[in-house]
């Protein structure tokens, strides 16, 4: 396991979107281990997702201040899926700059392809071990918000 | 058949001898009888004569205008110029013309009696002739209609004049045997018509020709046996041969008429042919429109089925994908709990509890190799990829170098005949002779090291139904502990096992997926081993598999 720099003066908050409850349990318990990320969030769906970007519904009292550093995506949710929220984050001036990095179990090449082309930053497959999921949480979070270099959004 | 042919040939034969010998001996018999007819006689007789020239003539010349067959053309006008020439003798040596004419009755009666028959026996002679030249020559050796009208016109007009201006020579020559020699010509030309058409062979089969013949001899006989004998005019010799002159017509006639009663007949029976051939026509005609729907609700039928079969194979094909890819996620679960529980709480279980979570475990992890299976065995025919220029040596290059480990630790021997280049699917054929030559590594004696030998053969179709003419023939031959013959098919099943899981490795997924590749590419794939001496799969792929477009 690679040492990370935690001494970064700003805290990383990673949004998390995936229907999946157990999921969302091991991706807790993943990042709680990496020892990176200082803040997880949660979406449900699509919608859940956009609500919480746009500061709306039951998540009006957060502010631009509270956006994530990075967002991983699930492609398959009910409501509205990744696709269509990667689509309406990309259209949205305010949040477009996040960057989003679809992480599901689909190998199709057509989805692939498809999120690039709606403008993910980057196309991973969930690991299928534990360890292989903390790691994978290290190295994204590491590549998106450490080491490139994004437009200031604020 | 040919019997009844026979038979009527023969008869006719008979007929044309008997009538020779029967006037011969009629001869014989009256020779030295004074009967003696008279001048108007022997006008009644040449008026009849006329007459029925003049229906020969007539019937010939419509025979001839409807099927334009030169022999009725030459017949026609031969029977005009004699009816013409039996008239003419018939007026003029009746006692009303005579006193008109330049020469005497005695001489005038013989003269332009030969002259009608000279022309007829010449005209026969002509006929003959020309039907010679459309036989030798065609079309183009036809003689033309207006020579014909032209010559017998001529020639009857110049015999008018003739006997009409110039005075005759004798006729009868009483100091020689034959008293009117003059009669041996006209008899000649009938020997050379008769010798003619009897050679020609039609008389056999056709009943005009038959009693053409007839008349022929007819006519010779009557002027060879008795014209020629005639010493004097209105004699029994004189007046038979008149009679004779006349049958030898109505013989003709008689041809021609049997001659219009068969084109009569034969139209009236293809008429009622026709009419059956129609009928049976019709019938077969609705019988096939019948099959011919019927045809085409089974092809129809077929055609369904076949969608539905397509349909649902493509259909469990997408189950099997979806199923595996479906069960893969919370099996996914399943291990990373089981493996959060394993490295948190292991310290909480007693030793059973920590048994049964590793052998759940375990399940899980081969469960997940089974789904893999799966998932790579529906893929074979959902996922394929396109057909493309493949060398197999470069293929099994690869496949020895993935298990050069195995190999290695085997001290396995691979013999290799050179591989050909074929169309296929390349990960697909990697996928099989990875399989093979991992199976024949795997399932090596526990004392011996695998030989494997890679045999290829190019082979004539190895079956009727593929539409393939020739295939390579690939040998995949080890030295293993092999399996009972009565599996051999059992093996490419998917999911069989012959062993234990502990004894080897495998989900008996390879051969399966191996078969279903095989078939894939329009080949085919069977094994055959004898126990514990090892084992060999024989693979059939097609030499002129197209590329996919």
């Amino acid at each position: 396991m690679k040492n990370f720099d935690m001494s970064s003066s700003k805290p990383i908050t990673i949004l998390m979107a995936d229907d999946d409850a157990d999921d969302r349990l091991l991706f807790e318990e993943a990042v709680e281990e990496a020892q990176l990320v200082n803040n997880v969030e949660f979406a449900v769906d699509g919608i859940d997702l956009l609500d919480r970007l746009r500061s709306k519904g039951k998540y009006v009292d957060k502010t631009k201040n509270d956006l994530p550093d990075l967002i991983l995506l699930d492609l398959n949710m009910p409501r509205m899926d990744g696709r269509e929220a990667l689509e309406e984050i990309r259209k949205d001036a305010d949040i477009k700059g996040i960057p989003v990095v679809i992480m599901t179990t689909s190998e199709a090449e057509e989805d692939i392809i498809k999120t690039y082309d709606l403008g993910a930053s980057g196309y991973i497959t969930k690991p299928v071990t534990f360890d292989g999921l903390i790691e994978t949480i290290q190295v994204v979070t590491d590549y998106w918000v450490n080491i490139v270099k994004l437009p200031k959004r604020f | 058949m040919n019997k009844i042919a026979n038979k009527t040939v023969n008869t006719r034969i008979a007929t044309y001898f008997i009538t020779a010998i029967a006037f011969t001996v009629l001869y014989i018999t009256i020779r030295g009888n004074d009967w003696k007819g008279s001048a108007e006689l022997h006008t009644i007789m040449e008026v009849i004569a006329t007459l029925l020239a003049l229906m020969v003539a007539s019937m010939a010349m419509v025979r001839y205008y409807t099927k334009k067959e030169i022999i009725f053309l030459l017949l026609g006008m031969g029977f005009v110029g004699t009816a013409f020439l039996d008239g003419y003798h018939a007026i003029v040596t009746s006692t009303y013309f005579r006193p008109f004419m330049p020469s005497d009755i005695i001489k005038l009666i013989p003269w332009s009696w030969v002259a009608s028959r000279q022309f007829l026996s010449i005209m026969m002679v002509v006929a003959l002739y020309a039907w010679y030249r459309e036989q030798k020559y065609g079309s183009k050796g036809r003689i033309k209609e207006a020579t014909v009208y032209w010559f017998s016109g001529t020639f009857t007009l110049a015999c008018f004049i003739f006997f009409a201006f110039t005075p005759l020579p004798r006729a009868h020559y009483p100091e020689i045997i034959f008293h009117r020699p003059e009669e041996f010509v006209p008899a000649f030309f009938f020997l050379i018509a008769l010798m003619g058409f009897l050679k020609k062979g039609e008389w056999k089969v056709n009943l005009f020709e038959h009693w053409l013949v007839m008349s022929l001899l007819i006519g010779f006989i009557a002027q060879t046996v008795f014209m020629s004998f005639s010493g004097e005019l209105f004699g029994l010799e004189f007046d038979i041969a008149h009679t004779l002159k006349k049958v030898s017509y109505i013989c003709v006639l008689i041809g021609l008429f049997v001659a219009m009663f068969s084109i009569f007949q034969a139209e009236e029976s293809s008429k009622v042919h026709l009419e059956t051939a129609n009928k049976s026509l019709k019938t077969a005609l609705d019988s096939l429109n019948s099959e011919n729907s019927l045809r085409i609700e089974i092809e129809e039928n077929l055609r369904t089925r076949e969608k539905a079969l397509l349909r649902s194979n493509q259909e469990l094909e997408k189950f099997a994908y979806i199923a595996s890819h479906d069960l893969q996620e919370p099996l996914r679960k399943i291990q990373a709990f089981g493996g959060r529980l394993a490295k948190n709480n292991e310290a909480n279980l007693d030793d059973k509890g920590k048994d049964y979570l590793l052998r759940m475990r375990n399940a899980a992890e081969r469960m997940t190799v089974l789904i893999g299976d799966l998932l790579s065995f529906s893929r074979v025919a959902t996922h394929g990829d396109e057909f493309s220029d493949v060398n197999l040596e470069e293929i099994v290059d690869g496949v020895l170098s993935d298990l050069e480990l195995a190999i290695e630790e085997s001290n396995t021997i691979i013999n290799l005949d050179p591989l050909p280049q074929i169309t296929a699917d390349h990960i697909q054929m990697r996928q099989l002779f990875q399989n093979l030559i991992g199976n024949a590594i795997k399932y090596k004696k526990p004392d011996a090291a695998p030989i494997i030998d890679v045999n290829v053969d190019k082979v004539l179709g190895m079956n009727g139904d593929s539409p393939h003419s020739s295939f390579w023939k690939i040998e995949v031959k080890d030295n293993g502990i092999g399996f009972d013959q009565q599996y051999s098919d059992k093996v490419f099943e998917i999911f069989q096992r012959l062993h234990g899981r502990e004894e080897y490795k495998g989900t008996g997924i390879g051969l399966a997926i191996a078969r279903r590749i095989v078939e894939r590419h329009d080949g085919s794939i069977n094994a055959t081993s004898v126990e514990n001496e090892g084992a060999t799969f024989t693979v059939f792929l097609p030499v002129d598999l197209k590329k996919s477009v």
